[in-house]
């Protein structure tokens, strides 16, 4: 008898209107409050016809429609994209770059290589039709937005590689009231906290029209607020 | 026994000079081989050996009528467990003794 892993739903981690979320970026910590949101998905995205044994995608998709417009950047100031995916390839690994050219999820001092065993989210992991892994989430402001490349690690092509994209669009506010930032930071309100990217070597860089909305000295006070060196 | 999507077929005429079947099993992965179908295309008894590399895995005894079938199993369940598992690197073949037959296997490639 097969032992199954019960997999919490990626629709458990939709945020509601009036929720807290704060995005980590390498400058400091954004706080923004969910206004509303509006459903919508990306089904099938296909990212190659046919992917040799072996082979990989000829250059990083950005996973944009037919006039480049990509699917996961918001196409305005005024959202925020939240989405998960799944792919329809079991054995088809799935690599992540956060920014363009960022190389992530590695594990050693090595960045993780194209086609290795390190760092991938695959179609066990995460499948088509779902339970969506939370590995595959991912938080997108307006001029950010991830790069996907494929392995296959079979001695056979892998015909029409496709991913199911579940997007949750929001508008928000963000905060700039100190206390509730401070209390958002250090886990006095009830939030949910995102770091844009990764850690390694650091999170995804601000772009400068929120940095200019939030203020670069606000965003060097958030990080000292989470390193407690403020009163 | 995995989903659809993983299962992968292969197809091969098989003579008595030997024919491989499918590609080689990749590094670091084993083939499982969830269904087998021969089917007699001499006009007589044959019999086809399948094996991986040079290990024999099976025979199978095919009638004296062309289109006599051969296939294991009757029914692909969802659970169902593989009848043949190859090794990494190793690459299934078959052999017949008399004539041609033609050979249909499913397998997954897994690590």
């Amino acid at each position: 008898m097969q032992a199954v892993v019960e997999k919490k739903s990626h629709e458990d981690l939709w945020l509601q209107e009036g929720h807290l979320l704060a995005l980590q970026f390498s400058e400091g910590w954004v706080c923004t409050r969910i206004l509303g949101k509006e459903h919508s998905n990306v089904k099938p995205y296909v990212l190659s016809a046919s992917l040799a044994a072996g082979g990989s995608l000829a250059a990083w998709n950005t996973l944009a429609d037919a006039a480049a417009r990509r699917y996961p950047e918001p196409p305005e100031e005024d959202y925020i994209h939240h989405y998960f995916w799944g792919v329809n390839k079991p054995k088809v690994r799935v690599y992540f770059q956060y920014q363009s050219r960022d190389d992530r999820n590695s594990l050693v001092e090595a960045t993780r290589a194209l086609g290795g065993d390190v760092g991938y989210v695959d179609g066990d992991m995460s499948p088509y039709n779902g339970p969506f892994s939370l590995k595959t989430e991912f938080i997108s402001v307006f001029q950010i937005y991830p790069a996907v490349n494929l392995f296959n690690p079979l001695a056979d092509a892998m015909p029409l590689v496709a991913l199911n994209l579940d997007v949750m669009r929001y508008s928000y506010e963000i905060i700039k009231d100190p206390d509730t930032i401070r209390s958002i930071l250090l886990g006095g309100r009830r939030a949910r906290t995102y770091t844009v990217g990764g850690i390694d070597p650091s999170p995804v860089s601000i772009p400068n029209w929120l940095a200019n909305i939030v203020s670069k000295d606000v965003l060097k006070w958030t990080k000292a607020v989470v390193r407690g060196e403020t009163a | 026994m995995p989903s659809r999507e993983e299962l992968t077929p292969a197809t091969a005429t098989i003579t008595i000079a030997g024919v491989n079947i499918g590609s080689p099993v990749p590094a670091n992965h084993r083939r499982y081989i969830y269904y087998i179908q021969a089917e007699n295309q001499f006009a007589g008894a044959n019999v086809l050996q399948f094996l991986r590399t040079l290990v024999v895995m099976d025979h199978i005894g095919l009638g004296v009528a062309i289109g006599d079938m051969f296939a294991n199993p009757d029914e692909l369940k969802e659970d169902s467990l593989p009848l043949y598992i190859a090794e990494a690197a190793e690459q299934l073949n078959a052999i017949t003794d008399a004539g041609d037959a033609f050979l249909r296997i499913l397998y997954v490639d897994a690590p």
